[in-house]
């Protein structure tokens, strides 16, 4: 019986750990990308369309991952406040009247470091627990 | 926004957009290859919105209007005046439905045509309102040449697009002219300056309209409308939930009705000021706006101020709205021209279906206050709103 109680702590224990690196998201330039640290509105501003300069790097290249990936969700909601459904109104009101273009949809997190390793202007979020040396992390959400 | 599926249907959309709008002539076997089929972005919109009046007050003693505006019987309500969309007691969906198909082809990087049509239910023949040509210069500067919309108001350049406001449709005491488009060109500036972001432009060019939509809300026959000169400029800032946004367009302005031996120029001077409010949950949307028309041969004017406030809060994916407007005309020459004067409060209900569709349901409580178009109505909409 102990054991079995063992066993359930530290099954939940490894899921509240993967809960945990779940509901982390930072924001990540390239390594070797000058684009300098970010605060939220910054963020916000960038990909909600109300500014296209990557603080340090010139304009912005914006990389999102699917709508279908939690970390989407987790970005939008924490570091711009905004549910996926205000972030599309603010888009396609660039979108439609010539005022801007939005992120590039990117198929997840490995797919936005290589683009982010690759493009210095580049820019994307991705879970806490991918971060490697590929990329300079920008921003980290709380 | 890109539907890749739609990609072939829209080969021979964005050729005739690219040829007809900005005399571009990009060859259609260059689309075929995988690089270029990134190049090419197709997106759109459709709003389907059904509506009536509910209820209705018009005294034939003291009403003093026209009796049908657009074969639509008074009483009646003008949701849309420059399409002439109209609401009488019957259920409809022609006044204000309409969907837009746009495609933007980058031929290189900082270069792009882009490209828009709609159709209305007001007018079932497809509308080029956008094509143009846009070069980004540099960071900060974007020089746009071709069709494009006058950003007369705040939600002008984006009004067809339901999703990306709380009411059913612009607030019509504002949005709603005899032109809404023009060929020229136009500069616009972006940038940062701490925590404000700035955007301003400067625009210039012409408007002609053989076959006026407004203008049938007024005469049974065709009238031709010309804006020409057009010469504006705007600029916003932005800071955190805070947006201002001022505005100034002048135009000459010619309208010629044969059958009714109409032919009068204007000069337009129109000045606003939106500011608009946007926290996490609550948000307030206000835009106040003048509008004067200087009549050169009959040398009278009328001069037009209007405004509107609202006030929202989201609730999920459920966001209540309230909103005022008023429209008031004031003529120099009450023998010459009978001025028109509105007020509106709107209710609204919008629902997001999804992130990018949304239903939502109106009702608006309208009064012609100088009782000369249109008279008294409560109106109830109901819409379903898309983009892709």
């Amino acid at each position: 019986m102990k054991r079995l109680y063992i066993h359930a702590f530290v099954l939940a224990l490894s899921l509240w750990g993967t809960q945990a690196s779940l509901a982390q998201v930072v924001v990540v330039a390239g390594a070797k990308s000058a684009a300098a640290p970010l605060t939220a509105e910054q963020i916000a501003g960038l990909f909600l369309g109300k500014s296209d300069q990557l603080p340090g790097a010139g304009v912005a290249l914006l990389l999102d991952l699917p709508e279908s990936n939690p970390t989407r969700e987790l970005f939008y909601t924490k570091v711009a406040g905004k549910s996926a459904a205000q972030v599309k109104a603010a888009w396609s009101r660039l979108v439609f009247s010539g005022k801007g273009t939005p992120p590039k949809e990117i198929a997840n997190s490995a797919e936005i470091k290589k683009l982010v390793a690759n493009n210095p202007n580049a820019v994307g979020y991705i879970e806490k627990s991918a971060v490697d040396g590929s990329v300079k992390v920008l921003f980290a959400a709380e | 926004m890109i539907m890749r599926d739609l990609h072939t249907n829209a080969r021979r959309f964005l050729g005739s957009i690219a040829v007809a709008g900005v005399g571009l002539v990009v060859s259609t076997p260059g689309w075929a290859d995988e690089s270029d089929a990134s190049r090419l972005k197709i997106s759109g919109f459709l709003s389907i919105v059904d509506g009536r009046i509910l209820s209705s007050s018009l005294d034939p003693n003291t009403y003093s209007g026209v009796a049908s505006a657009n074969g639509v019987n008074a009483p009646f309500y003008t949701a849309d005046w420059s399409n002439a969309g109209l609401y009488d007691n019957k259920y409809s969906l022609s006044p204000e439905s309409r969907a837009g198909i746009q495609a933007t082809y980058s031929l290189i990087d900082n270069f792009k045509v882009v490209g828009q049509l709609v159709v209305r239910g007001t007018d079932g023949t497809p509308d080029l309102t956008w094509a143009y040509a846009s070069y980004k210069l540099d960071k900060n500067w974007e020089v746009q040449l071709g069709r494009k919309r006058i950003p007369l108001y705040y939600y002008s350049d984006f009004q067809d697009i339901g999703v990306s406001y709380p009411w059913v449709t612009t607030p019509p005491e504002l949005y709603g002219w005899d032109a809404t488009n023009y060929n020229g060109a136009s500069v616009r500036y972006s940038g940062s300056f701490g925590d404000t972001n700035v955007t301003a432009s400067l625009f210039g060019g012409n408007e002609s309209i053989a076959k006026s939509a407004y203008n049938k809300l007024f005469y049974s026959t065709d009238t031709k409308v010309d804006w020409n000169n057009i010469v504006g400029t705007d600029v916003e800032f932005n800071n955190g939930p805070a947006t201002i946004r001022a505005v100034y367009v002048k135009a000459d302005t010619h309208t010629v009705n044969v059958a009714s031996e109409y032919n009068a120029n204007a000069g337009l001077t129109a000045y606003g000021i939106a500011a608009n409010l946007d926290f996490d949950s609550w948000f307030i949307l206000s835009e106040v706006t003048t509008l004067k028309r200087e009549f050169v041969e009959a040398q009278y004017s009328y001069t037009a101020p209007a405004f509107t406030i609202g006030v929202g809060v989201r609730l999920g994916k459920w966001t209540p709205f309230l909103n005022y407007a008023r429209y008031t005309e004031s003529s120099s020459d009450l023998a010459q021209y009978s001025p028109q004067s509105f007020e509106r409060t709107s209710a609204t209900l919008r629902y997001d279906l999804t992130s990018s569709s949304a239903l939502k349901a109106q009702l608006d409580y309208h009064k012609d206050v100088t009782n000369n178009f249109g008279g008294d109505a409560t109106v109830f909409r109901v819409s379903y709103d898309l983009v892709f």
